[in-house]
């Protein structure tokens, strides 16, 4: 007990002195290796091994596609799309934003390249147009946390990868909980823009919508190529994102002529610089589960829960509380490849389905993409308006709570992840 | 200082050619291993093999270019607080000799993995697994470079300092 102390209190420390979490994770096990005796060599390997699983190359391949989207201008016809759909409501301009994100879920698995990408568009016009700038960038931090969760997605294929649950299932059960999530937000925006007064958007024209609709059309087979070939068993998850790759650079590249060499080689750098520091939490995460397996901290964790005599639900929500907390501090695929060992037989000794399982985590971890002091999406969010993280995050916690009471839903009611894969992939849902 | 920092200038421009290259490999193996199941049907036993060790290295690699630029991801609970010059300093330093720490860890004893890999032959490309296992003391050696020219530069009072919370995957 006392190395599980120490193990999780130096990791901590670590973390608060501002140590990078993948070193902090990987001194905090080492501490650990070296107080048990373990050979030292454990570190080495176990990075090593974490690493030595061809689904998680999928995570380089969704990470490109949504770069070369923004790259490409596929983002930008995406935003077309989207601003032809709201003509002269009250607010257009921010409902745009969600259905943007919304549109960009389904293509990319990757809610950075989703602010990145659309939030330096449409952030600086929504200011422009006479939105309070708190309002643009919470809107707009807020919203791409759909990115994540809409399939395809980056957590939903790791967890699937790690922990062996069917990654066709994971894509399916996240579709419904993203466009609730998405519903719930337009329904929020629409109301602030009664209340606050928010600009009107350009007349609405069929012509226009049917314009952007064919111009936007092309880059949703990308969607059709992953979720079609996965849910179809003809390709792998890494397989699918490969496959992907290669038709957004011919999309790109070819048919709308927006890639040369240099922006190629600009995209491949971009998607690095969020590859290393990933992977690197992924290696030592690894070595950080193996440690925790050695100290017996699932099953520790397992009694616990046990002892505890909780309902099904109620293991549903501590889990969901544990991936807000940890979802706070720490990268999100991270944080799958850290908990899952303690959380999977905790939610099978409970009876709980793995696939509401998964997409519970998943949805979960992706609200840590806006909450600091780890909020990637709001830090992006904030730094494309101009404005302090601390500013921005006051103003993103309204639609925090909206996403907590839209994920409680998601817990409460099975139905809403378990239905659409029960209807499409019965095969892989068990009785 | 000069001198140096044109050597790590050097090392991280190899880096950033071998990540482009791994990128584009990683992409065009796995691409031929779906395009050979459904057109060719060769047998081919080989593309998951070498598309998982391009993959490892690209990881390392980046990981260790983005110490240079301070791209790991990190809390900003007392980094980021007001701090007079030196606080703000000194957490820096602390994290700079961790991260030097774990990275010589990581070179003696990926050195040791590595050189044992000797006597492993990878099943699928039939090729000696030090290939694989010396991504990790290798990069984790350039990232100990990169570790230290950031230790001299914040040493130094006309030091850069880091920019706050940094970027990630999803």
């Amino acid at each position: 007990m006392d190395s599980v102390i120490l193990l999780f209190g130096t990791f901590a420390a670590l973390l608060v002195l501002g140590v990078p979490i993948a070193f902090a994770l990987g001194l905090s096990s080492l501490l650990i290796i070296w107080i048990e005796g373990l050979p030292i060599s454990i570190l080495a390997q176990t990075a090593y091994r974490g690493l030595d699983n061809f689904i998680l190359l999928a995570v380089p391949f969704f990470l490109i596609v949504g770069v070369l989207m923004n790259v490409g201008t596929i983002t930008e016809r995406l935003l077309d799309l989207a601003g032809a759909m709201f003509g002269k409501t009250r607010g257009a301009l921010a409902k745009v934003n969600i259905v943007a994100s919304m549109l960009f879920a389904g293509l990319s698995g990757s809610s950075v390249a989703d602010v990145a990408g659309i939030g330096s568009v449409l952030i600086p016009a929504m200011i422009k147009q006479g939105y309070p700038r708190a309002f643009a960038v919470a809107v707009t931090a807020a919203s791409s946390t759909i990115g994540i969760i809409i399939p395809p997605s980056i957590f939903l294929a790791v967890y699937g990868a790690v922990g062996d649950v069917s990654i066709g299932a994971l894509f399916l059960g996240g579709a419904v909980p993203g466009l609730l999530i998405g519903a719930t937000q337009l329904i929020y925006c629409h109301y602030l823009a009664r209340t606050q007064d928010h600009p009107r958007g350009a007349p609405f024209s069929f012509g226009r919508l049917g314009k952007a609709a064919w111009r936007g059309a092309l880059p949703f087979g990308v969607t059709v190529v992953i979720l079609g070939g996965i849910i179809g068993g003809i390709f792998t998850a890494t397989e699918a994102a490969a496959v992907a790759v290669l038709y957004v650079l011919a999309l790109a590249g070819i048919g709308y002529r927006a890639l040369t060499i240099n922006s190629l080689r600009g995209a491949i750098m971009e998607a690095a610089g969020h590859l290393g520091p990933t992977m690197l939490c992924v290696a030592m995460g690894a070595v950080f589960a193996w440690v925790m397996a050695f100290l017996q901290v699932p099953q520790m964790v397992g009694d616990l829960v046990k002892g505890m005599d909780l309902s099904p639900t109620m293991v549903l929500l501590f889990i969901m509380v544990l991936f807000v907390i940890v979802g706070t501090f720490e990268s999100g695929v991270a944080s799958i490849i850290i908990f899952l060992p303690i959380i999977q037989p905790m939610a099978d000794a409970a009876g709980l389905h793995p696939v509401h399982v998964g997409v519970i985590v998943c949805v979960t971890l992706a609200l840590g993409l806006i909450t600091p002091p780890y909020g990637l999406c709001l830090f992006i969010a904030a730094r494309i308006g101009k404005m302090s993280v601390d500013r921005a995050f006051v103003a993103t916690l309204p639609w925090i709570v909206l996403f907590l009471a839209v994920d409680v839903i998601l817990v409460l009611v099975p139905d809403t992840v378990l239905l659409l894969p029960r209807l499409v992939v019965p095969e892989f849902m068990g009785g | 200082m000069s001198s140096y920092r044109a050597v790590l200038d050097v090392i991280e421009r190899i880096q950033n050619a071998m990540i482009v290259a791994f990128f584009v490999l990683t992409i065009v193996i796995v691409s031929f291993q779906v395009l050979n199941r459904f057109w060719f049907h060769w047998p081919v036993v080989w593309t998951s093999d070498a598309a998982v060790l391009c993959f490892i290295w690209l990881s390392f690699l980046t990981a260790s270019v983005a110490v240079r630029k301070y791209g790991h991801f990190r809390v900003g609970v007392l980094i980021d607080l007001p701090w007079r010059r030196h606080g703000r300093r000194n957490l820096e330093l602390l994290s700079l000799v961790l991260i030097i720490l774990l990275s010589l860890v990581l070179v003696i004893e990926g050195t040791r993995v590595a050189l044992e890999g000797l006597r492993e032959i990878s099943p699928g490309i039939q090729i000696s697994m030090i290939w694989a296992y010396a991504s990790v003391p290798v990069c984790s050696l350039t990232a100990i470079l990169f570790a230290v020219e950031k230790t001299i530069e914040q040493l130094s009072s006309a030091a850069p300092s880091s920019e706050a919370p940094m970027e990630e995957e999803n």
